[in-house]
């Protein structure tokens, strides 16, 4: 990504929440609004100023250049979003023990064998034990409950 | 109060306080490294335990335990870029980079040192200074609050050095995500959009779990690296670090823990805001401030001894006056309470023996915290041995419990992810998450203090000398202004230099 986009984003960004903070917010009594009003008002100032330079921006240096493999990071997003959905129905442990054998083994750099399953499956019991240990034997921290444990 | 102190030393140093200080001190560092599980509940969920003991030994646990979490949130800090604890937010900034480097060794017997040393400087403070000291803090209301806080908010210019403006602008959004939740003016409902499990706010754990944490784990399992560093252990790390504070860091470590010490004192000011205060100021006062966010041991230095300051700090006008500076030294005031006895001026001669075990085992505790740390790095640095998949995966389990623990509440969880894709796609365009931590941690007690100033300055009919004649105002105004603009100075020095340099080889 070029610094140009990178600062038409930013832009962009900030003026959205400004602008959805202070839709939200029109109801405040004076005094309540007083803070928030300051941040909307210094981040729509401070959004235009950043298109403005993103727009005049030729320069076409690179931001980031970072390198990224996105559709690891969206099978790790997505897998999260799925082990939410399944500790609210299943419960905690049984969702955890299964995450972290299915996602470690399918992003495993050693393939999808048999040797790396069995990998993914002790790392599993272990990380469990360990958090069951800490959290739920000698902390007493509730975690969330489903219709298994 | 010699004798009494030397009674309460050899009190400190029975078989049985040892033991107990020693398993307080190794549990505080497991929790505070774990994400989400915090000093205030480590201390909390101990309480109960100590009611069947001596009160001396009930509060040298205590004591322990709130010592070591609070060093143990820069483990989590520095080898998976997650503060463990809120206070360890700033030992991310070069905590983080270091461990990248290959150098989490050296960062970990850093925050270690610094952290027993920060932690018996504010011991010291608590044994002599007790009493002056919480009378000067009495003296900080609202509006010298509210100004503290623009104080630890102008870390972000130092802090974002390279683009001011996106560090500001995140500085700001994360103080407008602060608003979410109920009004501290009406207390009414606001920035809701609608969404009921929003009322009860934005929780700054799972903020900063998102922020630091998740939106990490995308970048670990994306990244092409196999392992987080390069991480081989190294013998001798102590003795470098050691050479490597007596040389570069003895003023930046006094300093950090005697402004730690005071930030405890201040009630509702704790670790997070006595962090970045010194590292701020470190950073403002070093040569080569262009090093710090890129594994400046100084930056861990400061960050650390600070916040295991406070500790001293905020058990001072607890002890002294009654009222507690944090939310642990309030539970460990509910815990003297149980066994019945007062805190205030009368505890020294009341219950001298319960006061002075208690400092004394405060010293004792750090001192017991450096022995047990130093072989808890050899294991906790091996993470970095672990392939970054099962990191990245293992952390997100670790970052579900620990931002369901709070509160109980999924919402808190879901707010966790969100705030991961903040950080990660807000990291892409620019936007510092630190920054942006500090606008969240800090957003409500600049508004509290605020509308409390504000309030008082329609009672006064003067807006100027509620917020601008006060001394400690003032100081703290001129703080203020020499952190915003030392960064662009020293820019401007240092691009001064730079061309003078290239006119000299030129000639």
């Amino acid at each position: 990504m070029t610094n140009k986009v990178a600062d038409i984003l930013t832009g962009l960004v900030s003026i959205l929440v400004a602008l959805a903070f202070y839709v939200q917010g029109t109801e405040l009594a004076f005094e309540s609004n007083i803070y928030p009003m300051t941040m909307e008002i210094f981040l729509v100032i401070t959004g235009i100023y950043m298109i403005v330079r993103g727009v005049r921006d030729n320069s076409g240096e690179a931001k980031d250049k970072t390198d990224i493999n996105y559709t690891r990071g969206a099978v790790i997003v997505v897998a999260t979003a799925l082990y939410l959905i399944g500790i609210k129905f299943i419960g905690f442990y049984v969702t955890s023990f299964a995450f972290l054998v299915l996602v470690s083994w399918y992003l495993s750099d050693k393939g999808l064998t048999i040797k790396s399953l069995g990998v993914s499956t002790v790392f599993a019991v272990i990380l469990i034990a360990a958090v069951y240990g800490t959290f739920s034997l000698f902390l007493d921290v509730p975690t969330p409950a489903g219709i298994l444990f | 109060m010699f004798e009494q102190m030397l009674a309460g030393l050899l009190n400190a140093l029975t078989p049985i306080n040892l033991l107990v200080a020693s398993l307080g001190v190794a549990g505080g560092i497991i929790i505070g490294a774990l994400p989400g599980l915090t000093a205030t509940m480590g201390v909390a969920l101990m309480v109960p335990l100590t009611f069947a003991m001596d009160p001396s030994t009930g509060l040298v646990l205590l004591g322990a335990i709130y010592s070591g979490a609070i060093y143990g949130g820069s483990n989590s800090a520095i080898l998976i870029n997650t503060p463990g604890t809120p206070s360890a937010v700033a030992t991310t900034f070069d905590g983080w980079p270091l461990c990248r480097q290959g150098r989490a060794d050296e960062a970990l017997v850093a925050s270690l040192f610094s952290s027993a040393f920060g932690g018996i400087v504010g011991t010291i403070a608590l044994m002599f200074l007790a009493v002056p000291l919480a009378t000067a803090a009495l003296k900080f209301g609202a509006p010298e609050f509210f100004w503290l806080c623009i104080f630890g908010l102008s870390t972000i210019a130092a802090m974002s050095m390279d683009n001011v403006l996106k560090g500001l602008m995140s500085g700001a959004l994360g103080l407008l995500i602060a608003g979410i939740g109920l009004d501290p003016t009406a207390g009414t409902p606001r920035f809701t959009f609608g969404t009921d499990s929003l009322v009860a706010g934005i929780d700054v754990i799972p903020a900063m779990i998102g922020l630091f944490s998740f939106s990490q784990v995308i970048a670990l399992i994306g990244s092409k690296d196999n392992f987080i560093a390069d991480y081989k252990q190294r013998k001798g790390v102590l003795g470098i670090v050691l050479r490597k504070i007596w040389k570069d860091c003895k003023t930046n470590i006094m300093r950090s823990s005697i402004v730690g010490t005071f930030v405890g004192i201040l009630p509702g000011a704790g670790g997070e805001i006595a962090s970045i205060i010194t590292y701020n100021e470190t950073k403002r006062w070093d040569k080569n401030p262009q090093k710090f966010g890129k594994g400046a041991i100084e930056g861990v230095v400061a960050s650390e001894s600070a916040n295991n300051a406070v500790i001293g700090g905020s058990l001072i006008p607890m002890l002294t006056l009654g009222i507690p500076g944090s939310a642990v030294a309030a539970i460990i005031m509910g815990g003297l309470l149980a066994h019945g006895i007062a805190p205030g001026f009368k505890i020294f001669s009341e219950n001298g023996d319960v006061a002075y075990t208690f400092i004394m085992s405060l010293i004792v505790a750090n001192i017991l915290m450096f022995i047990i740390g130093m072989f808890l790095i050899k294991g906790t640095a091996r993470i970095l041995n672990v392939p970054t998949t099962y990191v990245g995966v293992g952390v997100v389990v670790l970052s579900v419990i620990g931002s369901y623990a709070i509160r109980n509440s999924m919402t808190d969880v879901v707010m966790m992810i969100v705030f991961g894709l903040i950080g990660h796609f807000g990291g892409r365009i620019g936007l510092d998450t630190g920054a942006m931590a500090l606008g969240i941690i800090l957003g409500p007690i600049v508004e509290e203090n605020l509308s409390k100033s504000l309030s008082l300055a329609g009672a006064e009919g003067s807006l100027w000398t509620v917020f601008f004649t006060n001394p400690i105002s003032l100081v703290l105004i001129l703080l203020t202004l020499a952190s915003v603009f030392t960064p662009a100075m020293l820019k401007r020095r240092a691009a001064k230099s730079i061309a003078a340099e290239g006119g000299a080889s030129n000639d």
